[in-house]
């Protein structure tokens, strides 16, 4: 996916031969996602250009565009872990406070896995303030005291 | 044996249900109000459903299930409710006398002006399914992993299996993976997934897990521990097609097959149970076939979203209070039976009060059977029909809200049955 986005536009936007064809709309790659707006999980078609979304199809309604945009150009998850406190039960249960790329959950997972956190933690504490540079905190679920 | 103790509201079970009935029951004018939980703290199975997607419809947030709790049980706290842990109630009379023990009081009886029954529900577990093959360790249903992982601290294998496509199985496939464990695939017998589209995507599609639709676990293979299970498609009645043989290697099984809620206690009460709902029949006021006796949340049915049951509980907690206020429990002169038909299944209420049907719009909750698009409800009163509505799709993996107005009863009355039936276009 990455390799084909390289052959946008921007990448070979010096080379004249490509100017001659840039109000041509490129194609670079199709994808086959499922909308999760509503329980009819329309199967989108989603074609990109320059890591664009130009056209979808497939979708009943305009909530299946709206999501193709959001979920082929910045996919973003909700992250859960589970810190182990030793000698303790249960673990400390933490969340992203918000949703992080996706493409960031496993570097996110690694950082809440590297936490030790000092007990008494109280639920909504802040365990990682930037969680992997992407401007979001990781904060607790429960109370451990 | 200790004296029996008067109370006027009792709640079984200090989970999501029982919370919010408890809170209700206080702001209708309870003061007497005990919550009593088998646990040794409150919050039932939100404790371990560290996942996010709680909360969106009350609190306009995406909370994880202790979150969403940890509203509730503050609430509770500062209303001074008293809620007892670690205690089991063993027994319910159908004149209200509750039996419970615990390690702290030992055995205790409660006579209650109004019980709430908010017990919640149990997973279907192997022996249900009629599996063939070795009795070996590594199965476990989806929600004892759950526990294990989030609130135990232990991992139930290393390579896993997962059958059944409900959304305690995809969560759990996510967290494995989390966690560093091979999920190998998810194994559904249906044709489509009892899954939200939503968990489908963010707990399978997102890290490559395959969801086998159609087929089935076949075989159990393994001696003292799973070594691993064959997988067989199924045809459209559901049966193995021999030959389609697959083995997988695994060393554990879950299973998220299904819930089944938990009325052990409300059959000891004498409580009718609906057979499709596996729960007590209740009335619009949530009332069961015993008076006094209320129940809400998945010991009534099994509910999709926790916020659907902090309301339905706010209600059964409220006309427990003022039931327990009056001690008017007759059973309402007149009744109207409300009956699934064609495409629809596990309507709750399971009957409406005459009155109350022809005053104010009365919700009804089931399950279409089968996935339909483009369906059309159709209300009937005695055999006519009086309301047709339409939706654009239905599954059953989503519970349907039905609201029943006054005003569709302008031309009949009085009504003696209604029948809600779901008609594919």
């Amino acid at each position: 996916m990455m390799q084909r986005r390289a052959f946008g536009r921007h990448a070979l936007g010096h080379l004249s031969h490509v100017q001659l064809f840039s109000d041509y709309p490129m194609i670079t790659m199709k994808r086959e996602i499922t909308c999760i707006s509503c329980p009819l999980g329309c199967s989108l078609e989603v074609s990109l250009a320059d890591g664009q979304v130009v056209a979808v199809t497939g979708n009943e309604c305009p909530r299946g565009v709206a999501y193709a945009r959001q979920e082929c150009v910045h996919p973003e998850r909700m992250v859960t872990a589970l810190i182990p406190i030793p000698g303790r039960t249960p673990p400390l249960s933490v969340r992203t406070e918000r949703p992080i790329p996706k493409n960031r959950i496993s570097d996110c997972l690694c950082a809440i896995a590297a936490a030790r956190p000092t007990l008494p933690i109280r639920i909504g504490d802040v365990i990682i303030p930037d969680v992997v540079g992407v401007g979001v905190a990781v904060i607790a679920t429960r109370d451990l005291l | 044996m200790n004296a029996i103790i008067p109370i006027d509201v009792l709640i079984i079970g200090g989970g999501p249900a029982g919370l919010a009935a408890a809170l209700a029951a206080k702001a209708a004018g309870a003061d007497d109000i005990l919550i009593l939980e088998r646990e040794n703290e409150l919050g039932g199975i939100l404790r371990q459903c560290i996942h996010t997607g709680f909360g969106l419809h009350i609190f306009k947030e995406e909370l994880t299930g202790p979150e969403y709790a940890a509203r509730y049980i503050s609430d509770v706290q500062a209303q001074n409710i008293p809620a007892q842990c670690d205690t089991m109630v063993i027994d319910i009379t159908s004149d209200r006398l509750v039996t419970c023990v615990s390690a702290a009081h030992g055995l205790q009886q409660f006579q209650a002006g109004a019980i709430v029954l908010a017990m919640g529900c149990r997973e279907r577990p192997r022996g249900a399914l009629g599996i063939p093959g070795a009795r070996c360790s590594g199965i476990y249903s989806a929600g004892t992993a759950q526990r294990f992982v989030n609130l135990e601290g232990y991992l139930p294998g290393r390579r896993v299996v997962i059958l059944g496509s409900g959304d305690i199985g995809l969560i759990m496939a996510r967290r494995l993976t989390f966690a560093g464990i091979k999920v190998e695939a998810v194994v559904e017998l249906m044709p489509y997934s009892s899954g939200l589209k939503r968990n489908i995507v963010q707990c399978l599609d997102d890290f490559g897990i395959p969801l086998m639709l159609s087929h089935t676990v076949t075989a159990i293979h393994g001696k003292g521990r799973l070594t691993g299970v064959t997988i067989s498609k199924v045809d459209a009645d559901l049966k193995p097609i021999p030959g389609s043989e697959l083995h997988l290697p695994c060393d554990t099984l879950l299973l998220s097959v299904g819930l089944i809620p938990e009325n052990e206690l409300s059959r000891n009460a004498g409580v009718d149970l609906d057979a499709t709902t596996g729960g007590p029949v209740v009335d619009n006021r949530l009332q069961t076939s015993v008076p006094g006796i209320f129940a809400c949340g998945n010991v009534l049915h099994v509910h999709d979203l926790v916020d659907h049951v902090s309301v339905e509980a706010a209600e059964a907690g409220r006309q427990a209070a003022l039931a327990a206020a009056s001690r008017h429990q007759d059973e309402p002169e007149s009744a109207v039976t409300v009956r699934a038909g064609d495409g629809v299944r596990g309507i709750v209420p399971q009957r409406i009060n005459s009155e109350a049907l022809t005053t104010a719009p009365v919700k009804l909750m089931f399950r279409p059977s089968s996935v339909c698009r483009n369906a059309v409800l159709v209300v009937e009163a005695d055999g006519v029909p009086v309301h047709r509505v339409k939706k654009r799709v239905l599954t059953p993996g989503e519970m349907v809200e039905l609201s029943i107005k006054p005003d569709f009863f302008a031309a009949v009355k009085p009504v003696r049955e209604l029948c809600i039936s779901c008609e594919n276009q």
